[in-house]
């Protein structure tokens, strides 16, 4: 009993809550006493921003699409349906936003005593485009109908209002003469915008806004070529995105057609701000792309410079280069391109050249015939760019070094001979040490370590420089299988930060992280591609070459005598048969 | 023993020794590290041209010795760096030469050649504080080299191919190393003789590197172990009467020897 009696009382103190606060929400409506703020909701934040700068501190503004959401595609929330009910002004774009069409009917039903007001009154739709607030003058025309909106419902502050909100226009007419002026004398005034937002802008200012985005859904193949095709015809440098959406497929137009994309949020809700900062944006790329295809015109008319372009891809060129040695051809007529970023396997049986191309791109060796440029440059002012990782075996195992001094090395070619490391040195070499994870290892004699983390040792001391290019010789012999995965999964992490040439004569060495494979045996075969043919492996290894389908040897294995060719399920993919 | 030190010509002995010790003991470590104890060898004996040079020009030889072995390690270097000849067949034809080139220089010249024996089996009995002089200034020459690159010889020795890359001016470097082993040879000449400076260049650096995996510590520990060879190389000749040079190196063979035992006693008891 007594139990009961406590649930009885908890319900009651419950039910007097409840009951107080409908009567203290139904006492209020229509009633504005001087202190209490005018309760504004409106769809989105620039329509915010001109309640606020009409209504100052008489208002409060709740905005339904939230900062980053796609008004398109929002739907409302019981929290907003309750602030909606406690408001006395809804104001709508009333252009046709999809959000608007599909929720204003409902809460016009819903909340009948309240005012509406459709701020698009008295603006011509173009088009059906609902993005009309993206004009100044659109703009003004709105923050009119707001401020008629909020004297009727609070008349006595009618000379308030309308003083702001001439204010804030008078401010509107200053950015539409600010955007003429900046406007003027631009040639070229069309521009791609993923989502077709800014036509009214466009409109106004003689621009031509050409969209992406195909009625709310991703372009097709079509329309995609087209719009490129349009790009390249009227040579168009800027592509406008806004936040809110995807922008993969303006990426892949502004690649097409080496356009420039600049974030645009007709969202925002420092309206004069954002606008005046994109046609300052607009304008400040297309001076830069007039610039770029001045230097690009001056290169062109420079023959010495005919390369010049090519440097911001290409890391590493050799033009048919041929090195004899005693009669004997090392290497025959090489011809290699290695871009930024690319991961190159170059196999080889031993005794094939590897090493040595290495040590010509290196400048260590004179080639006899043929060109060697490392970013533009001749190999021996090219290879400070160049990390260089040599081949394991090569150094005595007691040599009196420590793995910080070995690292350090590294350093030496960046200050002049006979000056001591400097902290920028120290820090640089702690860091490489890090990423390869041997900092702990630091004091150590760098024969005490395993070969593994002997290798690690050297490339850190190749990364001190900070190249742009990293060449391993041979980086897996002394590395046990389990731990080359790990290996590996360092040259990815590097991968996005220079170009890699990984030499080696064990094809099994070449893994699924190596983006393309040449064949070295003193001719080089390579297809900029991550295929290795047949042939081509029969003629680097100078003996048939049957491609073990799932590890299973088949016919000719008999006859691979001299070279072990082995070749593991990761290449079996990569190998296109014949 | 002290008595001895009375003597003037004792007194320079150990003078010489101690300064022979410092040149011997940083450049040996640079020699043993870097594999370079073979055309060491063939400077120290191409020199010899130097000694016949200064025979036949009247001079004091060692005004022959010092341009003479910086020419024969320049000319070293060249050969072995820069033209196709195997190093090591470069290096033993200069060898030869060198030490031919001495000996025609010799007979060229009229009279004795009084104390020819001290220059190729070393008496350090005969230095005088001339050479005494010349050999401090050697010393700090070497030392003030060393110590400005250390870290570039460091590069070189360890991987001459990898700090070239990095641009390191390593040709030139190795140059300057292998004037400074002449300029060696030029200090420990009356102390061991052109025939077995090698010794004296290899075996105390060989025996610190047993011992040390700094280089820094190498130097010091090859530094000292020379001195003592030296002092009691020198002590013992004159206990035995036999030639001092020949003595020094003989204890100097016998510390590797039974270091190296030591050191292999210790491995095989772990």
């Amino acid at each position: 009993m007594i139990k009961y009696k406590k649930y009885l009382i908890l319900i009651i103190i419950i039910a007097v809550f409840l009951f107080a606060g409908v009567t203290l929400k139904k006492a209020n409506p229509g009633l504005i006493s001087k202190e209490e703020k005018i309760g504004v909701v409106v769809s989105i934040l620039p329509l915010a921003e001109f309640v606020e700068q009409v209504g100052k501190d008489k208002v409060e503004v709740t905005v339904i699409v939230p900062p980053g959401a796609d008004p398109h595609l929002f739907e409302l929330t019981p929290v907003q349906l309750k602030k909606i009910s406690q408001a006395q002004l809804y104001v709508e774009v009333g252009s046709g936003l999809n959000f608007e069409l599909t929720w204003m009917d409902k809460i016009k039903l819903i909340y009948k005593d309240m005012l509406i007001c459709n701020s698009s009154i008295g603006i011509t739709l173009v088009d059906k485009d609902p993005h009309i607030w993206l004009s100044p003058r659109n703009a003004k025309t709105m923050v009119e109908n707001i401020s008629e909106a909020l004297i009727k419902i609070d008349p006595s502050s009618q000379k308030y209002f309308k003083k702001n909100s001439i204010e804030y226009i008078n401010k509107l007419d200053l950015l539409d003469q600010e955007i003429k002026a900046r406007l003027e004398g631009v040639k070229n005034r069309r521009f791609i915008s993923y989502h077709p937002s800014w036509g009214y802008l466009a409109k106004e200012y003689d621009l031509i806004q050409i969209a992406i985005e195909d009625e709310g859904k991703e372009p097709s193949a079509a329309s995609l070529t087209h719009i490129i095709d349009q790009a390249r015809a009227f040579n168009i440098s800027i592509i406008l995105v806004s936040p809110q959406y995807n922008i993969k497929s303006a990426e892949v137009v502004a690649k097409e057609v080496g356009a420039r994309i600049i974030k645009a949020d007709p969202l925002s809700m420092d309206y004069i701000n954002n606008l005046r900062k994109l046609v300052e944006e607009i304008i400040t790329v297309r001076r830069n792309i007039i610039g770029d295809e001045k230097i690009k015109i001056m290169n062109q008319e420079n023959k010495n410079n005919k390369n010049q372009e090519k440097i911001t891809q290409e890391v590493i060129n050799l033009q048919n280069v041929w090195l004899v040695y005693n009669n004997i051809n090392v290497l025959e007529d090489i011809n290699l391109a290695i871009y930024q970023h690319e991961f190159l396997g170059i196999i080889g049986p031993n005794g094939g050249g590897k090493t040595t191309l290495l040590k010509v791109i290196l400048g260590l060796i004179q080639p006899t015939k043929g060109e060697v440029n490392i970013l533009g440059m001749n190999p021996k002012e090219g290879r400070k760019y160049i990390g260089y990782v040599p081949q394991y075996c090569l150094f005595d195992r007691e040599f009196p070094i420590s793995v910080w001094e070995v690292v350090l090395t590294g350093r030496l070619g960046q200050r002049k001979c006979g000056k001591a490391y400097s902290k920028e040195d120290k820090q640089k070499a702690e860091q490489a040490l890090d990423m390869v994870g041997m900092i702990e290892s630091k004091g150590k004699q760098i024969g005490k370590l395993s070969g593994g983390q002997q290798q690690r040792v050297f490339i850190a001391r190749a990364l001190v420089t900070e190249p742009k290019i990293l060449l391993l010789d041979e980086p897996l012999a002394s590395i046990d299988t389990p731990l080359q995965a790990e290996f590996y999964e360092l040259l990815e992490r590097l991968k996005e930060k220079m170009a890699i040439v990984l030499v080696t004569h064990d094809l099994s060495a070449v893994s699924i992280y190596v983006n393309k494979i040449a064949c070295l045996n003193r001719r080089l075969f390579y297809h900029q591609s991550k295929e290795i043919r047949v042939e081509d492996l029969e003629a680097t290894y100078h003996c048939p070459v049957d491609l073990i389908a799932h590890g299973i040897p088949t016919g000719y294995s008999e006859n691979i005598n001299h070279t072990k060719v082995c070749i593991t399920l990761y290449e079996l993919k990569s190998v296109r048969k014949i | 023993m002290f008595e001895l030190l009375q003597y003037e010509f004792i007194r320079n002995a150990i003078l010489a020794v101690l300064l022979a010790s410092i040149a011997c003991g940083i450049i040996g470590v640079y020699v043993v590290v870097k594999r370079i104890v073979f055309i060491s060898g063939g400077i120290a004996h191409a020199s010899f041209g130097g000694v016949g040079l200064g025979y036949f020009l009247g001079v004091n030889p060692i005004w022959g010795i010092i341009p003479f072995s910086i020419l024969s390690a320049l000319v070293m270097g060249l050969v072995s760096k820069r033209s196709r000849i195997p190093e090591d067949t470069a290096i033993g034809i200069l060898w030869a030469l060198g030490v031919s080139l001495g000996i025609v220089f010799i007979g060229l010249s009229p009279g004795y050649a009084p104390d020819l024996f001290s220059y190729l089996f070393g008496n350090i009995l005969t230095v005088t504080s001339v050479d005494l002089i010349i050999m401090l200034i050697l010393d700090l020459v070497i030392i003030m080299v060393v110590f400005l690159f250390y870290k570039e010889f460091l590069a070189l020795s360890f991987d001459d191919e990898f700090a070239t890359v990095v641009g390191v001016p390593t040709i030139k470097l190795y140059f300057l190393l292998l004037c400074l082993i002449a300029l060696t040879i030029v200090v420990l000449m009356k102390v061991v003789g052109i025939i077995m400076i090698i010794a004296l260049l290899t075996i105390p650096a060989a025996i610190s590197k047993q011992y040390t995996s700094n280089l820094k510590k190498m130097i010091f520990i090859s530094i000292l172990l020379s001195a003592i060879f030296g002092l009691g190389g020198l002590w013992l000749s004159y206990q035995l009467n036999l030639a001092s040079g020949a003595t020094i190196v003989i204890v100097s063979g016998i510390g590797f020897i039974l270091s190296w035992f030591g050191k292999q006693g210790r491995i095989l008891q772990v």
